[in-house]
Formats: structure tokens, C-alpha cells, sequence
């Protein structure tokens, strides 16, 4: 029976090899320095509270696409994700596919922040973010792209400001909470939230980043810094490790309020798919959706499952609706190589034909 | 990096080899004369009834990284004591692994191992029941973290260090009636509150018992798949060559078997009963500190909360006025413009 055939001494020799492992890459991490995101030159052209709103600027001439595309980010985890680092830059194969590239960079709510609802999120700040684009470009109406829960953002602001957005773009965007793949959501149908927000005030990002890698503790807490040792000895690959730890573990706060309703109305109870979210006092009905949609959506996607995202397309009344299956996972569609040559590319095509 | 830095770095380097080529050449020797309980050789195998000795190859680990952490600077400590919890968890595997094969052939060793985590985790499982001991036991190794994750939950909700009340299990019934007890007096609504403190610190214990029964339960049966995916393994006449192939099969069984968990009924429960008897606890113990902070003149939560709602209504109400004003201007400016 050949199941374990490791001699003693083998076993010896691969945990003296680990420790080796871990002291010279002791050495190497030490010479890592400071991790740069967010690489591509940008200026700030808005600011408000806490929100930041860049636009980056191009290094070439090139005619871009006249009208702008704003990035809105999911109000968990920093936005530098899509510009993470010079080669591997959603921000800036944007760019490359001739797009005029804005984003919304929500910064760090705290307690001040507290009572800030998805109407102030979505009818203030999105709001007023998208009419100073329209006022610089002198137009009516703008491109969106909304990711994760900026993507179901996006959603509703695009039902409730139809006027103002001529193509919406979703990325790996929930709209059905209740696929029967969806952990998170499985997760929270039984926490009493009210009581949670209540206690609580806003929810801290170590509570959000503990549920994530509880989705997968064992490779996410253990595995996954062993496959380190691995790459101890590459400088290159151990600081872009490091530059995607920096950017797993900055996670900021949640407003209490909007936290509130986002769990309640979309994870408990689904109300998105079914027409019943209320914002500011305005139903959502994502059948009003008639803009041209492109949703992507990543096949191995461990946070947002494909179907959930999917499921959009039963559920808005455009007849000009198109997907991209991209396979990999939640953070690959941004930052792998793959994702690099096909994504960004697409949708610089998609949005120029739009 | 200068090359001054570069020699220091290479020198430094070149001396924590050195140790390391040091440690596994005393860790062969120790392992020649296991039959005593010296050096790095201990009694510590908590699974084997059998006096067959461990090595302690984690105490080496532990020793350098004690020695060397002062060096280290954030955000490198912080990563780095990660890989060192990784790699000490890593060589706890081996140790298991080796200390259970000692006297056997190696075709043996796997399952000793396995006979042995299952023991633990029957061992814990009997205790969590007894209402004992609800803390992680060390012997989890790699196993524990989804539970550490557990506890650090209960840590940011402000939970740290809650003290178990003993005998809870068997003396739930008097507690009870201890805690329903009307209050009585001056103090009376004090009294109130602190038996309601007491009410929701036993909900949680009785949550965390429920919850961590459940997770003890899970663990026997990723032994169980384990030894199924094994069995398949060599069937197949393949194997783990490897503790690090060992290693990456274990945690893959592992996330299966919780996956599965996580995706049931009874996880959704077990996890919002959890969760939830955290939050009346600090929900409770909230209130209290609001009554002692009134007490002392000092501001409360409750009442911070209450400006700020003011202020964000208030601000809802400029902007949107603001909106007003700019529509109007234009339609002034417009209008002036057609006259």
C-alpha cells in the first residue's frame, strides 16, 4: 500500500529545506521596501467628505472615446485594485482601448460616516460625480462601469438616472443574492442585522475580511503562505505577493446605514430581482434598464458566483445586452495576465462600437 | 541597496543557513537516540497512548523567529509571522507524521497519524459536550483555522477573553432561576440588568458550545474523507511522496468537507446563532457602560449618534438645495439670456 512513503529522514530534510526557505526569504522580504499601488498618473478633480474623484491622464494623444467612463468601485475593499500595479492595470488597458478614464475612490469611511445610506452613496455622491462629468464633457449622458457592489450600485443608479448614462458596464456584479452557490448570502440569512448594525455602528473591514477567507480558511490562512516560500527568492513575484496582501487586507469600514439595507433588502431578501428596493424614497426596477448592458461576470468566482451575476440578463428590458464569460476568479479578472490581454480590450471595443 | 547592505544582507543570510544546517544535523543525531526523551525529542504526542516520542521540530522554529523578529519592521513582521504560524503548523504535520511512524513500517504511517487526529478529535468533541473546555486545542495544528477565525470575530465585536462559567451544562437549570429572580430595592433596574448581562453570557456559551461541537464534528469527518481520498489515491497506485503533496491533500480534503458544511442548513443556524448571542451580549454590555458613562457627565454612543443623524439630515438637505439653486440660476441665466 503506497499512500505515504516518506522515509524519516526525507521528512527531516523537507522541514530543514522550509526553514531554509523561510530565512532567506526573511532577507528578501526585508528588501522589499514600500509597495506603490494605484500606478497610473491621475489627478483629483472632485472631492467631497471622503470621496476622491480621479481622472487619469493619458500619455498619448490618441483620439479617445468622447464620452468618459466612470469607474465605481464597491464601497469593500480600496478601488486601486483596477490599477494595481504597471502590467497588470484594468485603469490603464481602459485607457489603451481608448476610453477617457474617471473612478470614484469612496476612501475610508468612520464613524462620521455612520448614517450615510445607499440614497446618499448613489443619488448624492454618484450623482453629483456624474454631473461634473457631464458639465466638463458637455454632454448628457456618460459611461458607467460598476464593480461588485459598485456594479449593483451602477444598476441602480442607471434605473433611477436613466438621462444620464448611455452605457452601463457590470463586472462581476450581484443581482440574484439567493443562487444556491452564493456562501455569503447562505451565511447571513439567519444574523439578525438590525441587531448587529444596532451594536455595531459600522461594521469594521477585519470583520469583513474574517467572513471572506472564512469562504475558504484552510487555503486562504495556511496554503496559500506556504506556496510563498515558493517564490521567497523571486524579488519580483514577492512583491507583488506582497502588493496583493497590502490590498486584501485594506479594507474599509462600512457605513452602519448603508450596510443596513444592502444585507436586509439585497442578501436576505433579494429585493433587486424582484422590483421592491427602495432608494431615496424611488422604486428600482431593473426592467426600466433599456441602455445597452455589458456584463461580466468570472467563471471561477468564489465571492460573487457566476449565476449570480447571470441572472441579470432575465431581468432588465434592454435589447441590447451582451456578456463576457471570463475564466478565472473575483480578483484574477482584474489583475491576471489573462485578464490583462482580453478584458480591458473588450470593453474599450464594446463601449467604442456603443 | 547599496553593497555594504548587500554583504550584511548576504553574511546575514549565509549565519541563519548556517543555524538551520546546525539545527537538522543535532535534529539527525537526537533522532538516532530517540529511545529517551532528550533534546529535541519530547513526550509530547497527545494522540498516542503509546509511548512513542515526537520531535519537536517547531520549538527550532519558534527559537529563530524569536531571535530574528526584532528585525523585522511592519508590514514585513506582520507577513512574516504569518509565514512562520504556516511553516509551524507545516512542520507539526511532519512531526505527527514522523513521531506516528516511528515504530511502524511506513505503509503504516498515514494511518496512525489519521487514527490519531481522530482520537483528538473524539477527545475534544467529549469535552466540548461535557461543557469543559470550549478553547481550541493546540493538537488542531492546521486544522484550527476557521476556529481561530471564529474567536477573532468574537475579539473585534469586543467579546476578548469572555470567562467560561463552569458547569453551565449541568447546572443550567439553576442558573436560570437564579437569573429570573426579580430584582428587588433601590437598585432594582441595575440588578435587572446585569441578570440580563448574565442571561445573554450564557446564550452565547451555549452558541459557542453548539457552534464549536459542530465545527469538532466536521473535523471527524474530513479524517474520514481523508482516508477515503487516500484509499482512492492508491488504488489508483499513486500516493503523497512528499509531506508538502501530504500536506496540499489535507487541506483540499479539508475545504471540501467544509465547503460542504458551510453550504447546509445547520451551518446557516449554528453561524447566525452565533453571531447573533454575540451581538445581544455587547448589545447588553453596551447599555450597561451607557448608564455608567451617564453617571460620570460623559457623552454616549447614543447620543453621538443622534448629531450625527441630525448632521447627515442636514446635509441630505443642503445638497439638495444647492441642487436647487444651481437649476434655478440656470433657468435665471436662461431666461435673461432669451430677453
Amino acid at each position: 500500500m503506497r499512500q505515504f512513503q516518506i522515509d524519516p529522514e526525507e521528512m527531516l530534510n523537507e522541514v530543514s529545506s522550509l526553514n531554509k526557505k523561510i530565512t532567506e526569504g526573511f532577507g528578501n522580504l526585508m528588501d522589499v521596501g514600500e509597495i506603490s499601488s494605484g500606478v497610473t498618473p491621475h489627478e483629483t478633480i472632485y472631492e467631497e467628505d471622503k470621496l476622491r474623484l480621479f481622472h487619469y491622464q493619458s500619455a498619448d494623444t490618441e483620439q479617445k472615446n468622447s464620452v468618459p467612463l466612470l469607474i465605481v468601485y464597491a464601497l469593500v475593499n480600496r478601488p486601486y485594485m483596477a490599477d494595481i500595479q504597471e502590467n497588470r492595470s484594468t485603469v490603464k488597458g481602459l485607457m489603451d482601448a481608448g476610453q477617457d478614464v474617471y473612478l470614484i475612490d469612496w476612501g475610508y469611511a468612520d464613524e462620521a460616516d455612520h448614517y450615510l445610506t445607499m440614497d446618499d452613496y448613489i443619488n448624492g455622491y454618484i450623482d453629483r460625480c456624474v454631473d461634473i462629468l457631464r458639465e466638463r464633457h458637455n454632454i448628457e449622458k456618460v459611461n458607467l462601469l460598476g464593480i461588485c457592489q459598485g456594479g449593483t450600485f451602477s444598476l441602480c443608479y442607471s434605473a433611477m438616472h436613466p438621462d444620464k448614462v448611455r452605457n452601463l458596464v457590470t463586472m462581476v456584479t450581484p443581482v440574484d443574492f439567493h443562487t444556491p452557490d452564493n456562501m455569503l448570502s447562505h451565511w447571513v440569512q439567519n444574523i439578525d442585522i438590525d441587531l448587529l448594525v444596532d451594536t455595531l455602528g459600522n461594521i469594521s473591514g477585519d470583520m469583513l475580511n474574517s467572513t471572506f477567507l472564512n469562504m475558504k480558511p484552510y487555503e486562504l490562512m495556511g496554503q496559500k503562505y506556504l506556496g510563498v516560500l515558493d517564490i521567497l527568492d523571486r524579488p519580483d513575484a514577492l512583491e507583488s505577493f506582497m502588493r496583493m496582501e497590502q490590498w486584501i487586507f485594506d479594507s474599509p469600514d462600512q457605513a452602519a446605514e448603508t450596510f443596513r439595507q444592502f444585507i436586509k433588502d439585497f442578501f436576505q431578501d433579494n429585493k433587486l430581482i424582484r422590483g421592491e428596493v427602495e432608494i431615496g424614497g424611488q422604486g428600482i426596477d431593473l426592467a426600466s434598464l433599456t441602455l445597452p448592458i455589458l456584463n461580466i461576470y468570472a467563471e471561477q468566482d468564489h465571492l460573487v458566483p457566476p449565476a449570480a451575476s447571470k441572472a441579470l440578463k432575465q431581468y432588465v428590458g434592454s435589447d441590447d445586452y451582451s456578456e463576457i464569460s471570463f475564466p478565472g476568479g473575483h480578483i484574477g479578472i482584474y489583475v491576471s495576465g489573462k485578464a490583462q490581454k482580453m478584458i480591458p480590450p473588450e470593453i474599450g471595443s464594446w463601449l467604442s462600437a456603443h | 541597496m547599496s553593497s555594504a547592505n548587500n554583504d550584511w544582507s548576504g553574511d546575514w543570510v549565509k549565519t541563519q543557513q548556517h543555524f538551520w544546517d546546525s539545527w537538522a544535523n543535532m535534529a539527525r543525531q537526537t533522532s538516532a537516540g530517540a529511545g529517551s526523551p532528550a533534546g529535541m525529542f519530547t513526550a509530547n504526542n497527545v494522540f498516542s497512548p503509546n509511548s512513542v516520542f515526537t520531535p519537536d521540530w517547531t520549538q527550532g522554529l519558534e527559537q529563530w523567529w524569536r531571535a530574528v523578529s526584532p528585525q523585522a519592521s511592519n508590514p514585513v513582521e506582520e507577513m512574516f509571522q504569518r509565514l512562520v504560524d504556516v511553516g509551524k503548523n507545516f512542520t507539526k504535520l511532519a512531526e505527527q507524521g514522523y513521531g506516528a511512524g516511528q515504530p511502524l513500517d511506513q505503509g503504516q504511517v498515514v494511518k496512525s497519524w489519521l487514527d490519531n487526529m481522530q482520537s483528538g478529535f473524539d477527545s475534544w468533541i467529549k469535552q466540548i459536550s461535557a461543557g469543559n473546555s470550549a478553547a481550541i486545542p493546540d493538537w488542531m495544528g492546521v486544522h484550527k483555522t476557521s476556529m481561530e477565525l471564529l474567536d477573532s470575530f468574537a475579539n473585534q465585536a469586543g467579546l476578548g477573553n469572555i470567562p467560561d462559567i463552569p458547569g453551565l451544562d449541568k447546572g443550567k437549570l439553576e442558573w436560570d432561576r437564579l437569573l429570573n429572580t426579580p430584582a428587588l430595592g433601590q437598585w432594582r433596574e441595575h440588578q435587572q440588568q446585569l441578570q440580563s448581562i448574565a442571561q445573554r453570557l450564557i446564550e452565547y456559551q451555549e452558541a459557542d458550545q453548539v457552534y464549536k461541537l459542530a465545527f469538532a464534528h466536521m473535523g471527524v469527518r474530513s479524517i474520514e474523507a481523508l482516508r477515503q481520498r487516500l484509499a482512492e489515491i492508491t488504488g489508483k497506485g499513486e500516493g503523497a511522496a512528499s509531506v508538502r503533496e501530504f500536506y496540499d491533500l489535507w487541506v483540499a480534503v479539508n475545504e471540501e468537507v467544509y465547503g460542504e458544511f458551510a453550504m447546509t442548513d445547520e451551518y446557516q443556524v449554528i453561524h447566525g446563532d452565533y453571531v447573533n448571542s454575540i451581538m445581544a451580549l455587547r448589545k447588553e454590555s453596551n447599555m450597561f457602560n451607557e448608564k455608567l458613562y451617564k453617571a460620570a457627565n460623559l457623552p454616549t454612543r447614543s447620543e453621538v449618534n443622534v448629531i450625527h443623524q441630525r448632521l447627515q439630515q442636514q446635509r441630505r438637505e443642503n445638497n439638495q438645495l444647492k441642487a436647487d439653486i444651481k437649476r434655478l440660476s440656470k433657468q435665471l441665466a436662461s431666461l435673461k439670456s432669451g430677453a
